[in-house]
């Protein structure tokens, strides 16, 4: 469920990484400029016209950007408020709204917890 | 302008190389244990299996002699474990327990020369316990060890002290006044996870009363909130204990568990009724057997709290789901399954007579009551 609050660093520096690393080394620009052009933003930008689509923009990327960081720290904090408050275990909950599948038992005999067992 | 190209692209080559070489050989196999879908399922490599299966050789087991005849206990002074043994029998186990503890050795790592029933070297003590330990285990614990049994062999695999042991773990260096959470540095017990560094303390060890008192079903089992108080703290000691599971069997979660539903018995396979009894004949060893040597067991044989080298589920399985893959290593060896105390006579040597006499011996020769020992393990699995 943090999983959201977790991919916000990461996806922040996948921004950043594509920026710094795009500049090519001082040392080796004469090969390089040759079949490798443009600047680093618009080679990153390369990159989100494959991913987004071919009509990604520098301001459509930002705006899907932004609305990224700000609703993925929204959905994780709801998430971490929801659990353990409202919901206990999130698989059984989605067992209840029938969105996950409850599997059948192994065997035709059924592991039995062996504390219920010393109960009996 | 070539050059540094063709050394930049040969340091990746290598560098790639390297990297690639530390991965084990595809492709892996597949053992389905659980429904399909849920990934429960055991991987094994067959090129790393070839190894497991070399290091778990059963021993060829010592030719077998009648249980007729007088017993030990009334032959020998000073027999108190194996006494309801034949003459010929205890003598055949005690060449296997030489070969399986000490074969460099020999008798001379427990006995000394002056007779064998002197309890001189601390060594022939914690024979005597683990001995019994032994038989515990193939007697009440048949949940977790039947259908194959334990031996001296089973652990110790012609060491002194078997490979992986361990003892309380002090926990990280510190500054004075700081308190630290006993957790996030990397970790042996905990497989290198950042969980708790010592969670085999707590769970392997002390009574049931303790134990019942511990985080162990931390998982909330009901789809809304039913009063589960369980923290992120309590959830790791578990977590950890189960990376020490994981890594000692060479088995992922799947082994036992369906890992969307890790409580869930019912979806669980039958390997994790065995490991909860394991866990329970694990705790009993430590806490009622090896932790009898603590007063007499000499320093070099304790961790560095001072407790002696206990038991884990390494210490049997050794990266195996099965100890020695599952072989019955002690059906060649009947008397480790049964319980061989010899009620005490009052005609054979007085206990308090031999014991004065072995305290005699021990001042003499303190240094070689501790010699002939190498100190593999004190150190693994800590």
């Amino acid at each position: 469920m943090h999983l959201p609050l977790l991919a916000l660093p990461l996806l922040h520096g996948l921004f950043q990484q594509l920026n710094v690393k795009q500049q090519p080394a001082p040392c080796s620009r004469e090969l390089e400029q040759i079949y490798d052009r443009g600047t680093a933003s618009e080679r990153a930008a390369l990159f989100w016209r494959w991913t987004m689509g071919f009509n990604a923009t520098m301001e459509g990327i930002h705006r899907w950007a932004w609305w990224f960081a700000v609703l993925t720290v929204i959905t994780g904090g709801i998430g971490i408020l929801l659990t353990g408050t409202v919901v206990e275990n999130w698989y059984l909950w989605g067992v209840k709204h029938g969105i996950a599948p409850a599997y059948p038992v192994i065997d035709a005999v059924p592991v039995v917890d062996p504390m219920m067992e010393a109960n009996q | 302008m070539k050059l540094p190209q063709f050394i930049r692209a040969t340091v990746v080559v290598i560098a790639g190389s390297l990297l690639l070489a530390g991965c084990e050989m595809p492709p892996p196999e597949t053992v389905q244990l659980g429904n399909r879908g849920l990934g429960q399922e055991l991987v094994v490599n067959p090129k790393t299996l070839a190894a497991t299966v070399a290091a778990n050789q059963v021993p060829t087991p010592q030719p077998a002699v009648p249980s007729v005849g007088p017993k030990a206990g009334d032959i020998y002074q000073n027999v108190q474990v194996l006494g309801d043994l034949s003459v010929g029998e205890f003598t055949r186990l005690m060449a296997a327990m030489t070969e399986w503890i000490s074969p460099e050795e020999g008798c001379n790592y427990c006995h000394v020369a002056e007779g064998f029933q002197y309890d001189t070297k601390y060594t022939k003590r914690v024979a005597r316990v683990m001995t019994a330990m032994t038989q515990q285990a193939n007697v009440e614990w048949g949940a977790h060890v039947g259908g194959a049994g334990v031996t001296c062999y089973t652990c110790h695999r012609g060491k002194n002290i078997p490979e992986y042991v361990w003892a309380t773990d002090p926990g990280q260096p510190h500054a004075a006044g700081v308190m630290t959470a006993g957790q996030n540095i990397a970790s042996v017990t905990a497989a290198y996870s950042s969980l708790p560094n010592d969670p085999l303390t707590p769970y392997l060890e002390g009574d049931e009363e303790e134990a019942a008192t511990l985080p162990w079903r931390v998982a909330g089992q009901t789809a809304l909130p039913n009063g589960n108080r369980s923290s992120v703290k309590q959830t790791e000691y578990i977590y950890s204990l189960m990376m020490h599971f994981s890594d000692s069997l060479g088995v992922n979660c799947t082994h036992c568990h369906n890992t969307r539903a890790f409580y869930d018995w019912e979806q669980s396979s039958p390997a994790r009724v065995r490991a909860w009894h394991g866990i329970r004949m694990v705790r009993e060893m430590n806490t009622k057997y090896v932790n009898q040597t603590t007063d007499w067991l000499p320093d070099h044989r304790k961790g560095p709290m001072g407790d002696p080298l206990k038991v884990n589920c390494a210490t049997c399985h050794q990266g195996a789901y099965k100890p020695m893959l599952g072989a019955n290593m002690v059906k060649d060896y009947p008397n480790l399954a049964r319980t061989t105390l010899l009620e005490p006579k009052e005609e054979t040597a007085p206990a308090a007579e031999v014991e004065a006499a072995a305290e005699e011996m021990a001042e003499e020769m303190p240094a070689q009551a501790n010699a002939g020992s190498n100190d593999q393990g004190m150190t693994a699995g800590s």
